[in-house]
């Protein structure tokens, strides 16, 4: 491979909070080329650094910020970073993605990836501005919520344009359902904000004033005409999408019977979209935010401006919140979920899987399964109760504590039969498709790496009718696990590449890999295909796959609820409907051969050859 | 005559003025049959978004006969009965 012109500038940094001490790395070009960015380039470091056991809580789990060759440059929706680490709540390898304006003021610090590893003696933040890297106290910032901590820090360092990513109490007490945030916007889900408060780690801050350089200045902006062409024709992503967010998918899985409500007792009972839709939301709108050079600004700004919540604003809620903090829980209030979704950013709760922790704890209350919650009536639509019970885990007080490292643990630690109601696989805690009703999402949360996220390959044929690479029909479970694997690899290259998948999943799918090659060659001046993008979501999922598989995951652990394997949906268009065992095993054995993984879900050490992880063949169990 | 919910989200449920209304259809009437009819009612709005100039049916609008996407379901099954639920849902609109 020829050297690079442009896109990284082929740097990480490291810094080590035990003995706080940092050093800038040159990363191997060779490593770049192949793991380009975001979440594979933070797999592969992972994977070299962190050994199977480690303790992800402990000074020897890494937290790895990537972004990638088109992050800070000119193209748009490409300011996206990838956190990885190793989950305290799943054991599996965690990534995450967060957008706005952190993923571009760290690119321009000279970085492509920042690594934080050991365990400071007192709270600390990071403070990196330009080739300067400080380690300085964050005694004073401790217990501030993000929104506070961010400001604070920004008035204390007298800049208001400095970006930060930070955790909230729910990460300083080790909530293992703590996320990080940096502005209003989440890295989300699998603990990660734990992992940064094992690390007494507060903060990151970042300012940068270098410009990423281009290789083929002329090409790059060509193809940026090109991608804004594409969205502009599209019949979704301005005329709808902008104006909507993501809460324009309850629409579609309200009326198709496969929006989850009540912990998932009641998906299809009733439809929700007359209370929860985009249409609702809309009257709660104030204003739009967008990511650096995102031309789509679909981040709702949603204000409650009338009753017990007025006043209360958020950026959002997303579709995820609409279901974990309103329609799983009982809750068809908008205005609350707008209160409760900015509480859990406050707090630095992930809302998805605390959502679905009160809801667990709701019904289990309900079934006399679990009372001692010293008074609190946890009854499906108890607004006061879910806004206390969230406090309540942030802090991990009282019976709450028992739910805020996710309902799995909470399953176990109650007994009795309680973890037949924690809605997880691998201990993440499900999104918002009942993939009894979308059976593409069924096979997505039981494989994907990071447990049961739809972010890691999401099935906009069942939820959109989007006809690619064919039209579905959501309720068969042949061809599911193709395409499973199918989608799995097309938000993988997406989360590589750092460029947002909304616009590709709406406007850009027959595109997508090409004009991701383009993008990435005219920014670095080497070249990427098509083909080769493709290859590098599914380098990316065979990589995450021998990490877990390092740490003794295998097809035992592809699993969904026991709920959804035994109780079909009991209304609605989805009726009847759920995934029994032997569906389940059907869609595996396709998925796996379809992945080249054998029945066991292993990875071939001929796949792992052909797709240039050789190094990892060492680590696959005897006998596979 | 057997009775049937037509529901439809975005725009269709625009053009019908409520999320859902029932319509009696002809025994033996299909899906297409009564799509016909409620195009007819509202002013044949509907048929633009619904159709293409040569009378086929467009990708822009799933349909769904009790919750099954009726592109793939055999003719016999179009064939509608007393209680089935027609869903008009636009591609790329959910809310």
């Amino acid at each position: 491979m020829k050297n690079f012109a442009g896109g990284w500038f082929g740097k990480l940094l490291r810094i080590n909070l035990t003995d706080r001490t940092s050093r800038v790395e040159e990363i191997d070009h060779t490593v770049l080329y192949k793991f380009v960015g975001g979440a594979a380039l933070g797999a592969k470091l992972l994977y070299d650094e962190v050994s199977p056991g480690t303790d992800p809580l402990g000074p020897e789990n890494k937290l790895i910020y990537a972004v990638g060759p088109i992050t800070g440059t000119d193209a748009p929706c490409a300011s996206r970073l990838n956190l990885t680490t190793k989950s305290p709540l799943t054991g599996t390898l965690a990534n995450s993605l967060s957008g706005g304006f952190f993923p571009v003021e760290m690119k321009w610090t000279g970085l492509d990836a920042i690594i934080i590893e050991g365990k400071a003696a007192e709270p600390v933040y990071v403070l990196v501005r330009d080739n300067k890297v400080e380690i300085k106290s964050a005694v004073k910032y401790w217990g501030l919520n993000t929104q506070d901590t961010q400001t604070y820090l920004k008035e204390d360092l007298d800049d208001h344009n400095i970006r930060i990513s930070c955790i909230g109490p729910a990460g300083e007490n080790l909530s293992l359902i703590s996320c990080i945030i940096n502005e209003c916007r989440a890295l989300g889900r699998k603990g990660v904000g734990a992992v940064m408060g094992s690390k007494n780690l507060k903060a990151i801050a970042v300012r940068g004033t270098k410009k990423v350089p281009i290789a083929n200045q002329k090409k790059f902006k060509e193809i940026i005409k090109e991608f804004l062409k594409y969205l502009g024709e599209s019949e979704l992503v301005y005329p709808v999408f902008s104006k909507t967010g993501s809460s324009l998918a309850v629409g579609a899985t309200s009326a198709l019977g496969f929006f989850p409500a009540k912990n998932w007792q009641d998906t299809g009972v009733e439809d929700l979209a007359p209370h929860l839709d985009s249409n609702v939301f809309a009257q709660y709108g104030q204003t739009r935010n967008r990511c650096y050079r995102c031309p789509v600004a679909c981040s709702q700004v949603r204000m409650a401006k009338t009753g017990r919540y007025a006043g209360i604003s958020t950026e959002g809620p997303e579709y995820e919140t609409i279901y974990s903090l309103g329609s799983v829980l009982g809750i068809k209030d908008p205005a609350f979920i707008i209160a409760a979704d900015r509480l859990c950013d406050e707090l630095g709760l992930d809302t998805i899987s605390a959502g679905v922790a009160v809801g667990m704890a709701m019904e289990l209350y309900e079934r006399g399964i679990f009372t001692a919650t010293d008074g609190l009536e946890l009854k499906f639509g108890n607004q006061e109760a879910t806004l206390t019970f969230l406090r309540m885990m942030a802090y991990k007080e009282g019976f709450a504590k028992i739910f805020a490292d996710g309902t799995k643990r909470a399953g176990q630690a109650i007994g009795n039969g309680a973890g037949y109601y924690a809605m997880e696989v691998k201990g993440l805690e499900l999104p918002a498709y009942d993939v009894r009703g979308a059976k593409a999402h069924g096979v997505n949360y039981a494989t994907a790496y990071t447990g049961a996220d739809h972010n890691r390959g999401y099935a906009s044929q069942e939820v959109f009718g989007i006809p690619i690479p064919y039209p579905v029909e959501r309720l068969e479970i042949k061809g599911k696990g193709v395409l499973a694997k199918w989608n799995q690899d097309f938000c993988g290259c997406y989360d590589v590449a750092t460029l947002c998948e909304f616009p590709a999943q709406m406007g850009l799918m027959p595109v997508a890999q090409k004009l991701t090659a383009d993008l990435l060659s005219g920014a670095t001046g080497c070249e990427f295909t098509e083909q080769g993008v493709w290859q590098l979501g599914e380098r990316l999922n065979n990589l995450c796959r021998m990490f877990n598989v390092r740490e003794g995951f295998s097809r035992k652990d592809d699993c969904l609820p026991r709920r959804l394997m035994e109780e079909p949906i009991k209304d609605g268009l989805s009726k009847g409907e759920m995934i029994s065992q032997q569906d389940l095993d059907f869609m595996l054995d396709e998925y796996y051969e379809a992945r080249g993984w054998d029945k066991n879900g292993i990875p071939s050490a001929a796949k792992l050859q052909e797709l240039g992880i050789e190094d990892t063949i060492k680590d696959l169990p005897s006998g596979s | 005559m057997p009775k049937i919910i037509m529901r439809g989200t975005s725009f269709v449920q625009e053009i019908m003025g409520a999320r859902e209304i029932e319509m009696e259809a002809k025994e033996g009437s299909t899906v297409d049959n009564l799509l016909a009819e409620l195009d007819a009612r509202f002013d044949r709005r509907l048929s633009k978004r619904l159709y293409n100039e040569d009378g086929s049916r467009s990708n822009l609008v799933r349909i769904f006969l009790n919750g099954r996407d009726i592109c793939f379901l055999d003719k016999k099954a179009l064939i509608l009965s007393d209680g089935d639920i027609i869903l008009l849902l636009p591609v790329l609109a959910g809310g």
